[in-house]
This record gives C-alpha cells, sequence and structure tokens, in this order.
C-alpha cells in the first residue's frame, strides 16, 4: 500500500522528510520577488502576492497603486516564479488577465520582455513588483519578504 | 462577403499584424493598445452553422477586436474596445463598439474597493458571456448552446448605462459583484425569430434592464462559484403583414456557476433556469409564462504548457415543461426546434502566448441553438447532426 511508507520506522521517516526537503530546495533556484523601494516593507502572505499578481488587489497599505510587472507566459523564468513561488501555473494567471482586459474590467500586468527591462522597470516606477532570478545590486530595489 | 465589410476586415487586419504581435502595445506608461483576431472554420453533417457549412465548410466565422486602456490618473481610467465579427448570414460583417466606458475607483483599500463604470458595459451572465467573442477566453469555438445561447448573444452582450463594482478579500477568498442598468443592445432579428418563430416581420425594442453577477473565489480563481440574474424587458411593434401583435416579452435568467481552475486539472458546471413571460403577442405566440432550462458539465486536462483536451456534456431546453418541443409541432414547426444535447470534444494547442490552435467535434441532438438567419426554413432542419470546427486565434 502507498500508504505503508509512512508508517515505518522513525529513521527512514527523517530520511525521507530530509529528500523531500532537498528536492523541493532543488526545485527552487533563485527566483526573487522584487519591489520598488517605496513599496511598504513588512512580510507578506502568498495569498496576498497570489491575488497582487492576478490583479485583484489595486493598492498597497501605503495607498499607492500597485505596479505589476512580468515576463512572457512561456519565460522560464516566469514559469518557475508562478509554480515555486505563487502555487500557480501560468495559464491560471492569464485566464484571469484575459477576462478582464477584454471585458473592458481591468488591466493585465505590464509585460517586459527581459530581465533588464524587469529591472529597470522596478528600480524607476514606484509601487512596482516583479521577480529577477538574482536579488539585483541597486538602491531603488528591494527584495520582499512573505512567508 | 460584400465589398464594404471585406474593407473593414482587411483595415484589421493591416492594424493587427502591423502591431508587435508578442506583446501589448505600450503607446506610454498610462496607455495601452491589445487586440485579438480568430478565424473559424466551420463543417456540418447536416443543417447549417455560420454560413454553408452543410456538406461544405464555411469560414464566415470571423471575430477581431482592438482595445485601448488608458489610465490619465489613478482613480480614473477609460477602456474601449472595438468588435469587428461576421457570423454566417446572422452578420455579414460589422464594426461595432463591444465596450466603451470611464471607469471611476471610488473607494480602494488593500482589502476591497468600490467602483462606477459609466458607458456601454459588459453583462456578467454565467462565468463566459463578457468575454464570448473573445476565442482565447472561452472554452471552446461554439459555447455551451443554452447558457450562451447564440441566438440572444446581440441581446445579452453590453448595456448602455452604467455598472455598479465591488470586490472584499476575506482570507484566502474574495467576495465580488457587479450590478448593471441600462439599455441592452439587439442588433439583429435573432432574438426575434426565436422567440416569434413563424415568419414575425417588426422590431423587439429594449427598456432599461438589470444584470448582476455575484461572484466567490478562493485562491485567486482556483475555486469559483457565481450567482448571475437579469431581467430584460422587450416591447415588440408588429410590422407588415405580421401575424403577432403589439405585445411584451420578459425574460428572467438565473445562472448558478461552479468552476475548479487546477494546476492541470478544469472543472466547470453551470446551470440556467430562465422564467420567461409572454403578453398580448396574439394567438400563435407561447402565451403565457414558460421557463427555459440549460445545463453543462465540463472537465478540460493540460498535457503540458501547451496542449489541453476538453470533454463537455449539455442540454438545453426552450420549455422545461415541453422538453420534446411539441409547441413548434402545433405551430408546423419541427419539434426538435424545442431543445438541444450537445456532446463536445475539443483539443487546444497553444503554440506561442499570442498563437493558438484548437480543433473541436461537436455530437448534437436538436436544433433550438441554430440560428434562423441561416436556417430560413426549419422544416429543412434536421434533428440530428454532427459539426466540426476549426479555429486559429491570435492576440497581443
Amino acid at each position: 500500500m502507498i500508504f505503508k511508507c509512512f508508517s515505518t520506522k522513525p529513521a527512514r521517516k527523517i530520511l525521507l522528510a530530509t529528500i523531500l526537503f532537498f528536492i523541493m530546495v532543488s526545485n527552487c533556484p533563485g527566483v526573487e520577488i522584487i519591489v520598488n523601494a517605496s513599496v511598504p516593507d513588512r512580510s507578506y502572505t502568498v495569498q496576498e502576492l497570489r491575488s497582487i499578481f492576478a490583479m485583484q488587489r489595486p493598492i498597497w497599505s501605503n495607498g499607492g497603486k500597485i505596479q505589476v510587472f512580468v515576463l512572457p507566459d512561456d519565460n522560464p523564468l516566469h514559469r518557475e516564479f508562478t509554480k515555486t513561488r505563487l502555487n500557480m501555473f501560468p495559464h491560471q494567471f492569464r485566464r484571469i488577465w484575459d477576462r478582464l482586459l477584454f471585458s473592458g474590467t481591468g488591466h493585465p500586468p505590464r509585460q517586459v520582455d527581459s530581465l533588464e527591462e524587469m529591472i529597470e522597470k522596478i528600480s524607476t516606477v514606484p509601487n512596482s513588483i516583479g521577480y529577477a532570478g538574482a536579488a539585483p545590486k541597486n538602491k531603488n530595489i528591494r527584495i520582499l519578504r512573505y512567508e | 462577403m460584400n465589398k464594404h465589410s471585406f474593407a473593414r476586415l482587411a483595415l484589421i487586419l493591416i492594424i493587427l499584424t502591423s502591431a508587435p504581435l508578442a506583446s501589448a502595445y505600450d503607446l506610454s506608461d498610462k496607455a495601452q493598445i491589445h487586440g485579438f483576431f480568430t478565424q473559424n472554420a466551420i463543417h456540418t453533417t447536416a443543417n447549417q452553422a455560420y454560413g454553408s457549412s452543410e456538406e461544405s465548410v464555411s469560414y464566415e466565422l470571423t471575430e477581431a477586436g482592438l482595445n485601448l486602456g488608458y489610465q490619465p490618473m489613478e482613480r480614473v481610467s477609460f477602456a474601449a474596445q472595438g468588435l469587428f465579427r461576421r457570423a454566417g448570414e446572422l452578420d455579414s460583417g460589422s464594426l461595432t463598439l463591444d465596450y466603451g466606458l470611464i471607469d471611476l475607483a471610488l473607494f480602494q483599500h488593500p482589502m476591497g474597493s468600490l467602483g462606477v463604470r459609466l458607458g456601454r458595459v459588459k453583462n456578467p451572465l454565467g462565468l463566459y458571456n463578457e468575454t464570448r467573442d473573445v476565442a482565447f477566453t472561452t472554452p471552446t469555438i461554439i459555447l455551451p448552446p443554452g447558457i450562451y445561447f447564440d441566438r440572444s448573444r446581440s441581446l445579452f452582450l453590453s448595456s448602455d448605462g452604467g455598472q455598479l463594482y465591488m470586490d472584499y478579500h476575506l482570507g484566502t477568498g474574495r467576495l465580488s459583484g457587479k450590478i448593471n442598468y441600462g439599455k441592452v443592445r439587439n442588433d439583429n432579428d435573432e432574438m426575434r425569430d426565436a422567440v416569434l418563430p413563424l415568419n414575425a416581420t417588426g422590431d423587439l425594442d429594449t427598456q432599461a434592464t438589470f444584470a448582476g453577477q455575484m461572484t466567490y473565489d478562493i485562491n485567486s480563481g482556483k475555486y469559483v462559484a457565481a450567482i448571475s440574474y437579469a431581467d430584460v424587458t422587450l416591447d415588440y411593434d408588429p410590422g407588415s403583414m405580421d401575424r403577432y401583435t403589439n405585445g411584451t416579452i420578459h425574460f428572467y435568467p438565473m445562472v448558478l456557476s461552479a468552476q475548479y481552475n487546477g494546476d492541470r486539472i478544469s472543472l466547470t458546471g453551470e446551470y440556467l433556469y430562465q422564467k420567461n413571460k409572454f403578453s398580448h403577442l396574439g394567438p400563435l405566440s407561447p402565451g403565457g409564462r414558460t421557463v427555459s432550462e440549460s445545463w453543462y458539465v465540463q472537465a478540460a486536462y493540460r498535457f503540458n504548457y501547451n496542449w489541453q483536451l476538453l470533454g463537455r456534456y449539455g442540454e438545453h431546453y426552450i420549455d422545461r415543461d415541453n422538453r420534446k418541443g411539441d409547441f413548434f409541432k402545433q405551430i408546423g414547426l419541427p419539434p426538435h426546434m424545442g431543445f438541444t444535447k450537445d456532446l463536445t470534444l475539443a483539443l487546444r494547442w497553444d503554440i506561442k502566448p499570442w498563437m493558438m490552435i484548437r480543433g473541436e467535434y461537436h455530437r448534437l441532438n436538436g436544433t433550438s441553438w441554430l440560428t434562423t438567419a441561416d436556417n430560413p426554413d426549419r422544416n429543412l432542419t434536421e434533428q440530428h447532426h454532427d459539426l466540426f470546427a476549426l479555429q486559429l486565434a491570435f492576440k497581443f
């Protein structure tokens, strides 16, 4: 039975947990959520981030309008970001964005075509949020804390 | 297709192809242009769907749109979309304003918002009505025949008036609502022919209409539940030699929707319960009160980022107390006009984020979904027919 493996010796359990941990860690190469330095500095929940990237939250707690930037749907970093950081697939976001856009009830995130453009936007646009492969060295960009 | 509509189509094609297809066209930080273009090929084993599809292939279902979003201030934005549509004999090619509105965010908070949209707003009815003409947002080329009744498409599409919208975050969930009030459009005679099937020649005039939707979704759309309701009143003004008289028609559609959007699997179910009231339309009108009913269940599976397989079954009844369509028989029309049962199998290939091809097969029993524009002599239609459709779609 499948479930039997969970009822084996404690030593095996620890080993299993360790292996699982390393599989999870190895699946998450550096994708950092980055924000413009103007974004309120606190720890956000994954659900908050999910709704921010789904364009369902208009403003930050400082009252500034949230500016979302993303890479194209088929960009490997975009896939990695949605999967490992938000537990969603690109098509799940696209469904929401297309419905907003083509019904006139909202705007999709602004799309950038390269990581360089992403970093340029996040460093210059107030209240912006995006992601990058590694933490860029830029005083206008902060890594967003979340749990 | 006449010369005029061809010129319009050519113009839209030029605009679409001259824009960079891979991403939106940013006019500035505050304005964006997006668009789409869809061409379909349709074949039926009997009856005509979107042009001459029987024993042939019709290419007369084309949809293209171009929209502009402009946000001059944080709480004020403008959005407008022009739509070109050609749909068999029903629409030989027309350019319309799909929506055009000013959006005023009255109240904004990290937990929720409240605002109004004024102008031409799309009507929420079920999960897909607001974007039913945009291929990328719909599950199949031919939508479930009852809830997205193609014959009343023009009636429920949009309202000229306003929309009050609100949403509120509750933990992992979000409650959102839209209330529309305004005059609905009714750009063609198909709705008239659906309600008054015996050679009516007059016009249906729409009155101010209410349409609303409440949605609760969990985990940003992973689970969605919605209820939609509309209250539509139409006045009939008979034409010359008309067999129907000066009367009134009321529709009260209510749609219950549930959807699960998983990583690979999507499950959807919707149910329509629509009260109808007909008064003073003469002895040939259905008369009194009836209830139309429709439902479907749909399952889709994603193999990877690019391929999706979908299966669906649904039924539609013009009059749920008269499921075999005997009323139509009494007035000399085929009884299978009273219902449609549709079994669908569809395959979608997202080649690029901006390009998609899909194909589908429908096993159809009943003709309530067919337009009179394409099938003017209903007695020549057949109850059982198969439909094959292929679609190529672009967006930017």
